[in-house]
């Protein structure tokens, strides 16, 4: 069941999202950024929740964003969840069962069936209100199932859990949709979320989208440095000067602070054309190390924060030097974690062949981004 | 020193139960000495003999009436409320505000200001029949149908339908889309949808709102006194009947224990519903945002508006109109000026100052008594709630709130009139208005109490504040605005009362509204209009100062 958005615009307001994307049979999409880029906006366009005024929306071949949400067979789990609290949960479970008038027997069989498979047999007479968190959102994503959709479409069911759960109904949300190889798409602001649950990633932002991938090729190459910022993907940094190296593909990138580094030069950039403002470069954390020698071409930093922990990922929480309000998440490897204490200055290697120049902003609204590839 | 606050409130409390209950007792003891009189000592005799005073056909056909007539002037009313709530909760257009503010109507304009613009738009000589008669020739002239049983259906629903709107669209416009929403993703068509996401939501309100307007149809006195007489009296109008023309206090007695079972039914739904009600404003608590409406509900939009001004706003508008059209032989061209209001004023038998002020002084100390009482009510009901929710106290003061909603005001009224040696009308007439009106006081009140955030008592005595001191500062400053707001409301509500000085058949005092009924039952409908008209503007002026009130706070 494969979906595409063919120049989809929705206009809410003053308030317009553009979406162009497509997405294979059986692929979990997580569409991620902060709050009011548009993202429940897009979900619920998809679903036949809010009007399009442009495009098309392609689901298995036939056209949708003319029919109504009830001819669209999208399942969708809300950010509330919106169970009906008058119904039990066999009810609400079996609600469009019987709204496709399936005989008794036939809803109470699929009923038991979806119960036993989200472990909640013993819940089945209970009333929404009798119920916990995780146990509403393992109903609401049943409910949603029933009637076996061609899509899922998930808005923030998560958010209201508290973490533990969360992790948990992540691993429960992302087995289900495997199991039953199952198209989704996943609204999140959590970028540790997407990451997990996702095969594809898109990122928006003021009802734009300005990133999609996988996360690897968002790493590679994200499409702007608020993208790369946003996503803790490097070190983003403010750019100077630029000019020509003495190489002829490469560029000589003047940072803050002074620190000059020498990048390849793959995209044979005009860098009479760049607008030094507008544009950042692009460490790959990847391409980062914590250097225990001084260099000129080294980035300086203090420690803030030391976050060490066996269970949890360690990091550090690093301020760079001479770029305010901006805090930088270094995963520590395996290195010495006892010379690295909060308030040290350090220094951080960059490899230079990784590095890359970006627009610091996404591009235009009507610049719609394309796949970085495939 | 809170439990001081409370012991002394408790007190003040046997005084409210004193002065609603005691009119009570007193009708109750003169009715049934009234009734016995004049029998042998024998008891059994004495007993058929009040029996005997009591024509069972009067009272099964009265309320055979009153009851049918409620249950259609309540079901048209919410059928014609039901679209604009859904229009004013969901939509931005142009008439919202002024059709949320309808609202008022039945409540700052008595009912016999607009029995009177019903009789001049759809009476037969009315501003409805002049324009069809334009459009129709005269052949087809019009013949009106206000007194008939449709014509008194018509014109209790039209006077409670903006209570429909107000009401439901306050909990409409809290009940979120995602339930309709989830139906319809499950993929439940939209009438369906709606009955799954939103109705099982709105039913508890719709209940409320209907069990409000079938008591006000229910307890309909003047309305059915003038429109009713051909097709049937309700029992209120039957207990002024056997008060004032056959003085049958067993009859009395009976009609009035008949209709007070009924009404506590309605205050029993109407109790039961209001926690659901209230759990669903709690529960859902933000309002959801208005749209423009598109294609065919801007169509549905403008029919409803030109409905509502066409056979509501008409009404009301005629009013005006006639209070300065200037009465002229036929075939002489229509003349406006202010010779109605000199009439009033200088002409023969001028009542209008007199009237005026008298309204102003009895429903003003009215008013001052409710005010104070309902305080006093309110608190006592908020302190014994907060020590024991379920408790007897405050389901007793909850029961006294809605006593004058269940018991004809005729009784309270004649209760006061026995209770004075000396049997002063006026006196009566205040004392039984504060006790129709306070508990609309001590309702406002207490939802203004309620609605205060405990955790800020808790931070003023975290700062150091004594609980006296919270009280004055938080709870006490909170309701201030409120009691203001409340007070203006208890004299909009008095001051439009017909009902008590209709039932007391005060000679001496002359009120406005009573003035009103007089020109109108006299045909004088321009000096009626003019009076009313000065009416109309003195409560909506009241009423408009208590909404300012409420917005400032």
């Amino acid at each position: 069941m494969s979906l595409e958005l063919q120049h989809v615009r929705v206009m809410r307001g003053s308030f317009s999202l553009e979406a162009d994307f497509s997405l294979q049979s059986g692929k979990v999409l997580v569409i991620l950024g902060p709050s009011g880029c548009g993202k429940t906006t897009l979900l619920r366009a998809i679903a036949g929740l809010e009007r399009i005024q442009r495009g098309q929306i392609i689901l298995d071949g036939v056209r949708i964003d003319r029919l109504p949400t009830e001819k669209r067979h999208i399942g969708f789990v809300f950010q509330d969840l919106a169970l009906f609290e008058q119904m039990r949960v066999k009810d609400n479970i079996g609600y469009s069962l019987k709204v496709h008038h399936e005989d008794k027997q036939q809803i109470q069989e699929k009923t038991a069936l979806l119960a036993r498979r989200f472990k909640i047999e013993h819940l089945l007479n209970r009333y929404p209100s009798e119920l916990s968190g995780g146990e509403r959102q393992r109903v609401a994503f049943a409910r949603s199932l029933a009637s076996s959709p061609s899509l899922m479409l998930l808005d923030e069911p998560l958010s209201a859990l508290d973490a533990p759960l969360r992790r948990e109904m992540r691993r429960f949300i992302r087995l289900q949709l495997a199991e039953g190889h199952l198209t989704a798409i996943h609204v999140t602001h959590d970028v540790e979320e997407a990451v997990d649950l996702a095969d594809e990633i898109i990122v928006m932002r003021d009802g734009a989208v300005v990133g999609y991938g996988t996360m690897e090729e968002l790493e590679q190459r994200p499409a702007s440095g608020w993208l790369a910022r946003f996503m803790n993907l490097g070190l983003v940094l403010p750019v100077t000067n630029i000019v020509a190296g003495r190489a002829s593909d490469t560029l000589e990138v003047e940072t803050h602070a002074g620190t000059v580094l020498s990048i390849p030069n793959r995209a044979s950039l005009d860098i009479s054309r760049l607008s030094k403002d507008k544009t950042c470069l692009y460490v790959p954390l990847a391409a980062t190390d914590i250097s225990e020698n001084h260099s000129d071409r080294n980035i300086r930093a203090r420690i803030l924060r030391k976050i060490h922990s066996a269970s949890h990922i360690s990091k550090l929480v690093l301020m760079i030097a001479g770029i305010e309000n901006y805090y930088f998440e270094f995963p520590l490897g395996s290195h010495r974690t006892e010379i690295l204490q909060e308030g040290k200055e350090i220094e951080i290697s960059v490899d230079t062949e990784r590095c890359q120049l970006l627009a610091e902003e996404p591009p235009a609204l009507d610049d719609v981004v394309q796949p970085v590839s495939g | 020193m809170t439990r001081r606050i409370t012991v002394v409130l408790y007190g003040l409390l046997c005084i409210i139960i004193f002065f609603s209950l005691s009119p009570l007792a007193a009708f109750l003891n003169v009715a049934l000495g009234r009734g016995l009189e004049g029998a042998s000592t024998v008891p059994g005799a004495a007993f058929s003999n009040f029996l005997a005073q009591i024509p069972l056909s009067t009272i099964l056909r009265s309320l055979e009436f009153t009851l049918l007539q409620s249950l259609v002037s309540t079901a048209v009313a919410v059928v014609i409320g039901l679209p604009g709530a859904w229009f004013v909760a969901r939509f931005r257009f142009v008439g919202r505000k002024t059709l949320l503010a309808l609202a008022a109507v039945p409540f700052c304009f008595p009912p016999i200001l607009v029995i009177l613009a019903f009789i001049l738009y759809y009476g037969k000589e009315g501003l409805l029949s002049s324009v069809i008669s334009l459009l129709f020739g005269s052949h087809r002239q019009y013949q009106g149908f206000l007194y008939s049983f449709w014509g008194l259906v018509m014109v209790h629903a039209f006077y409670n339908f903006p209570i429909v709107v107000h009401q439901i669209s306050a909990l409409w416009i809290r009940i979120p889309e995602t339930q309709k929403e989830a139906a319809k993703t499950l993929e439940a068509g939209p009438l369906r949808a709606f009955r799954t996401g939103t109705l099982p939501w709105l039913l508890p309100g719709i209940a409320q709102a209907a069990g409000l307007i079938f008591l006000y149809c229910f307890f309909s006195f003047t309305t059915v006194l003038v429109f009713g007489g051909k097709v049937g009296t309700t029992i209120e109008v039957e207990i002024y009947y056997a008060l004032h023309y056959q003085s049958n206090y067993a009859l009395v007695l009976v009609l009035s224990m008949v209709e007070t079972m009924c009404a506590l039914l309605g205050i029993l739904l109407l109790t039961r519903t209001q926690g659901r009600t209230q759990r669903t404003l709690r529960d859902f608590g933000r309002t959801q945002e208005l749209r423009s409406p598109k294609g065919l509900q801007r169509l549905f939009i403008v029919i409803y508006g030109i409905f509502i001004v066409f056979f509501f706003i008409g009404p009301l508008l005629s009013i005006a109109i006639e209070a300065f059209r200037v009465p002229s032989p036929v075939g002489k061209a229509t003349k406006f000026g202010l010779d109605n209001f000199e009439r009033l004023v200088s002409g023969f038998q001028a009542p209008l100052l007199g009237a005026i002020l008298s309204t102003v002084r009895l429903s003003g100390l009215a008013a001052v008594l409710a005010t104070i009482t309902g305080i006093i009510a309110s608190l006592a009901l908020f302190f014994a709630e907060k020590r024991n929710p379920q408790g007897a106290l405050p389901k007793l003061i909850e029961v006294l709130q809605w006593l004058p909603m269940a018991v004809s005001s005729a009784i309270f009224a004649y209760g006061w009139l026995f209770l004075s040696s000396d049997q002063v009308v006026s006196s009566a007439l205040v004392l039984a208005q504060a006790v129709v009106a306070w508990p609309f006081v001590s309702r406002a009140l207490h939802a203004s109490l309620r609605a205060i955030d405990p955790q800020v008592r808790e931070a003023a005595r975290t700062l150091g504040a004594s609980p006296l001191r919270a009280f004055m500062t938080i709870e006490l400053r909170a309701i201030l605005p409120s009691v203001a707001a409340a007070a203006a409301f208890a004299f909009s509500i008095t001051a439009g009362d017909v009902n008590v000085p209709l039932m007391l058949g005060m000679g001496e005092v002359e009120t406005l509204p009573l003035l009103l009924y007089r020109l109108t039952a006299a045909y004088r409908f321009n000096e009626a209009c003019a009076a009313g008209l000065i009416l109309g503007i003195m409560t909506g002026f009241v009423f408009f100062l208590k909404e300012k009130v409420i917005d400032v706070a």
